[in-house]
């Protein structure tokens, strides 16, 4: 315990010396491996992946004795299996989640892996092999809260605990304080590898919703152009060419359906932000009044999105559609050749494509509803183009 | 001494005339004679007999690009279901814009402020600003250089004797 009593270091005991020593310093948590030479007293230290620490002196009879947990045959188990062995006395190795009487928590067969993963995050407060029950099995006392207090059913508990604990465990150390004072940092490679292993969730142990919710990786909104936005917006082209040659052409414009590729190579930015919106005063209100624009600058010319990550995070596939229709329709502004088209002229070159019948109903209505400039082009692009045949 | 005087009032009186309607002269003209509410479509095609007709109303002329807007209805008669608004004959120009091939500079235009609103029409080319003469039905779109995007001229204020009694 430090000064403020919370718990900074534990010890596991067998036949009455240090078997193992887990420490906090900070976030930071660790447990280290001592391993006593019973015939020479020499003293091996290994880090919980089985890393060789140092030793306190060498074989008087200069044998080697390795670096592996001296209590494990074998090399199978991987992971924090070679932990546990040193829990218990006898030479089997376990798998960590295997619950094969290798470990044992108050006397119940437990998993290693849980009763390791319970001693690294302090959740036992001290194994002691020393002392057994009637079976002779090592006794682990239950974990306290910080006032002192046992907490019941240590289980439940447990079950609330995390998918992989060897994930948990690394990912600590991933994050754990650089400026740590602890001389055996590992490999952050090694644990990296470590973690991209596939989680082997322990099915012994049942995963709540709220650990799933905190395992689980946060989602992060992103709306973001698709790779093919081209290819997508000469797909939208060719579904409806016959319009787009006619419209080009009553725009005045000298591109057409099958120069719209160069029209496209045209622009040098196409970009998600809200930032040109904000500075033009656009879509302020609620909802999307405009889901691009078209800029030109030193020659340059632009297209932005407005983002809309909620759309993204929904239905990806349907969100890039939409910002392929958005781009098809912003190239008709960049479609004149010296600067763009206005949205009068874009409502003009609809209204000429226009009946006279529809033309006046049209004209009718925008007037009535007092329709904003480029509406009649973005509703007829709406009808010949993007919901064609829905 | 007295002669010399008016002589020299005369010059600086004439400098100033000169200077004031070179200025008009050099505004430029992008009314290609049309008239609105009064030239038909068959006025236009008889005038530009060799110009590049796109689609009903859109001309491809050699300075630039004519977008017009022909009336729908046969003076105010009621047709489509839908009131009429001007007591001009079907195909008259109601409405157009011109977009310059090579564009004057906003300079070029001596426009009086006090005379024109400023308004950014075009919400998907937020850049643009127009500068709209209500009364006279004229409205000048520039580009962020100061180039003339397009001027469009439409029924201003003046217009109203010629509207249908029942229209709005």
């Amino acid at each position: 315990m430090n000064q403020f009593g919370v718990k900074q270091q534990g010890m596991v005991f067998a036949d009455g010396g240090i078997l193992a020593k887990q420490w906090k310093n900070g976030s930071f948590e660790k447990v280290r491996w001592e391993h006593t030479n019973p015939a020479t007293g020499v003293i091996w230290r290994t880090d919980d992946s089985g890393t060789l620490l140092g030793r306190e002196e060498l074989d008087p009879l200069g044998a080697e004795m390795g670096k592996v947990n001296p209590y494990t045959s074998g090399s199978g188990g991987g992971g924090t299996g070679g932990d546990c062995e040193g829990v218990h006395v006898h030479t089997q190795q376990p798998a960590a989640n295997d619950v094969d009487g290798s470990c044992y928590l108050n006397g119940v067969a437990a998993p290693c892996g849980t009763v390791m993963n319970m001693l690294n995050h302090g959740g036992a407060t001290q194994i002691d092999l020393s002392k057994t029950d009637d079976m002779g099995r090592p006794q682990v006392r239950e974990p306290k809260t910080p006032d002192g207090v046992e907490i019941a059913g240590i289980w439940g508990k447990l079950k609330s605990l995390f998918k992989n604990p060897r994930a948990k465990e690394l990912s600590d150390r991933l994050s754990a304080d650089s400026s740590t004072e602890d001389p055996y940092e590992p490999d952050p490679q090694e644990l990296k590898e470590a973690l991209d292993k596939p989680i082997i969730v322990n099915s012994d142990i049942h995963v709540s919703e709220s650990a799933h919710a905190s395992s689980d990786r946060p989602t992060i909104p992103t709306d973001t152009l698709p790779t093919n936005l081209r290819e997508r917006v000469l797909r939208i082209r060719d579904g409806c060419a016959e319009y787009t040659n006619n419209y080009l052409r009553a725009l005045g414009s000298g591109y057409n359906s099958l120069t719209f590729g160069a029209l496209y190579d045209r622009i040098k930015t196409i970009e998600i932000s809200s930032e040109p919106y904000a500075k033009a005063g656009l879509n302020t209100g609620e909802g999307m009044s405009y889901p691009g624009l078209s800029t030109t600058n030193n020659n340059s010319r632009q297209v932005y999105i407005y983002p809309d990550e909620r759309t993204a995070n929904s239905n990806q596939e349907f969100r890039w559609n939409k910002i392929a229709e958005t781009v098809f329709f912003e190239l008709f502004h960049h479609a004149n050749s010296g600067s763009t088209y206005t949205d009068q002229a874009m409502d003009n070159a609809a209204l000429n494509l226009m009946s006279a019948k529809d033309k006046a109903a049209t004209k009718d209505q925008a007037h009535r509803d007092k329709w904003r400039n480029g509406t009649i082009a973005n509703r007829a692009f709406n009808a010949n183009c993007f919901n064609r045949g829905k | 001494m007295r002669k010399t005087k008016l002589a020299m009032l005369l010059l600086v009186c004439e400098i100033i005339v000169s200077v004031i309607t070179s200025s008009a002269q050099a505004q430029p003209d992008m009314r290609h004679g049309i008239t609105l509410l009064r030239t038909t479509r068959f006025d236009l095609e008889a005038k530009y007999p060799n110009s590049d007709q796109r689609a009903v109303g859109t001309y491809v002329l050699p300075d630039g690009i004519l977008l017009v807007d022909f009336y729908e209805f046969d003076r105010c008669k009621p047709s489509y279901g839908l009131k009429p608004t001007w007591d001009v004959p079907k195909w008259a120009v109601e409405e157009y814009t011109f977009i310059p091939t090579t564009p004057p500079m906003f300079n070029d235009f001596h426009l009086d402020p006090i005379h024109f609103r400023t308004e950014r029409e075009s919400p998907h080319v937020p850049d643009l600003i127009s500068y709209i003469n209500d009364i006279e039905g004229v409205d000048y779109t520039f580009n962020p250089d100061g180039t003339l995007n397009q001027v469009r001229y439409f029924p201003g204020t003046r217009s109203g004797n010629h509207r249908c009694p029942q229209g709005d």
